[in-house]
């Protein structure tokens, strides 16, 4: 499974949970250049992701992501199409900045496209993204420019580089350029069958 | 989010469930395609011509499909009493005479809210076990809802493979 690096860093224990099941993961291999880490459960829970081959998103196309513990709240009322738009600046090197309202617990979500394409893995607000300690000095100073224009600006790391992070890795991935689900198929719903919640237990 | 297929290992014993998800019609009588899709699947001659071919169904259909797939591995590997039922027959029939098919071909049909509607399959010799396979196949929701074009009804392969 891929999550944040900030939410498996430093765990005694990684426990993942999906509708009742609960398991414990290893930590496979935290990136040392962007918020992602790789971590490993005895089972698949759900389905698996599928990433796009090559194709991207253009500023302001419709997104979503959303905290894993707030998808049944939004399932049960008829899902969701999007909550979130591709931000027309501030994105950096690695990262897909997006406009969204995503809360704490959000780190490590999906961001999927209007095709259920997996565009990028939450990492934070644009004031709260911890970066590993080779990229803190320049995002101090971009999270300083950034929130004066998009206080809403959250930072995803993009599909390409968690592509190459688990290329590097030797994990086989799904890509597809075609959509992986109906145009009028709730996101949410997606994003709910791809996910689980994971937690660091810290003693 | 998960990144990978990996071979379902629960805690204990399962029933796989291999993903041979076929929709019927529109390849209806192409030549050769059918039955090549008939005789690989296993299924009956006459009724191969009634599927389409999996690689030429949409994406969105395909993962519609695997979500099935991994509801009813779930459902069917759940430590509740019907399913425990329902593989303890299956472990101590197989390969007898009122035991279990090696290969079971579900067909399933999905309500827009992603409930199952209705589960159809060769009736198994044990009545007891063919109804909690029924039960077990339709209590629960895919959690999505089916793509409105897709095909129904949705054929699954079961494969009845003990793993311990």
């Amino acid at each position: 499974m891929l999550t944040a690096r900030h939410v498996a860093d430093d765990c005694v224990r990684v426990v993942v949970a999906k509708e009742g099941h609960v398991v414990g993961a290893s930590v496979v291999a935290l990136s040392s250049q962007l918020d992602i880490a790789l971590i490993k459960v005895p089972k698949t829970l759900g389905l698996s992701a599928v990433f796009p081959r090559n194709v991207t998103v253009a500023a302001n196309e419709m997104m979503f992501a959303a905290a894993y513990d707030t998808l049944p709240h939004m399932t049960a009322r008829g899902g969701t199409l999007g909550n979130a738009t591709v931000a027309s600046g501030g994105s950096e090197a690695g990262y897909l900045a997006i406009d969204s309202n995503v809360t704490f617990g959000s780190s490590g979500a999906p961001v999927l496209d209007g095709r259920g394409l997996v565009q990028g893995v939450i990492s934070g607000r644009i004031n709260e993204v911890k970066l590993p300690t080779a990229y803190s000095a320049p995002m101090g100073e971009m999270s300083m420019s950034m929130l004066k224009v998009a206080p809403d600006r959250v930072l995803a790391v993009s599909a390409v580089r968690a592509k190459a992070f688990l290329a590097a890795h030797g994990i086989a991935i799904v890509e597809d350029d075609r959509p992986q689900i109906d145009p009028s198929g709730s996101r949410a719903n997606r994003a709910a069958s791809i996910s689980a919640r994971v937690t660091c237990l810290q003693n | 989010m998960h990144v990978t297929s990996i071979n379902v290992c629960f805690r204990w014993r399962i029933i796989a469930v291999s993903l041979l998800a076929l929709w019927p019609g529109l390849m209806l009588n192409e030549p050769g395609r059918g039955q090549e899709i008939g005789s690989g699947a296993g299924l009956a001659p006459t009724s191969a011509l009634d599927y389409r071919d999996p690689a030429q169904a949409p994406p969105s259909w395909a993962q519609f499909a695997k979500l099935v797939k991994y509801r009813f591995e779930t459902w069917i590997s759940a430590d509740e009493a019907v399913a425990n039922r329902f593989r303890a027959y299956v472990m101590e029939h197989r390969d007898k005479d009122d035991g279990p098919p090696p290969t079971l071909v579900v067909r399933a049909w999905l309500n827009p809210d992603g409930t199952v509607e209705r589960v159809s399959f060769p009736p198994l010799k044990d009545p007891q076990a063919d109804q909690d396979l029924h039960t077990i196949l339709k209590r629960g929701n895919i959690g999505e809802a089916p793509p409105p074009e897709m095909l129904q009804p949705l054929n699954l392969r079961f494969s009845l493979n003990l793993k311990n």
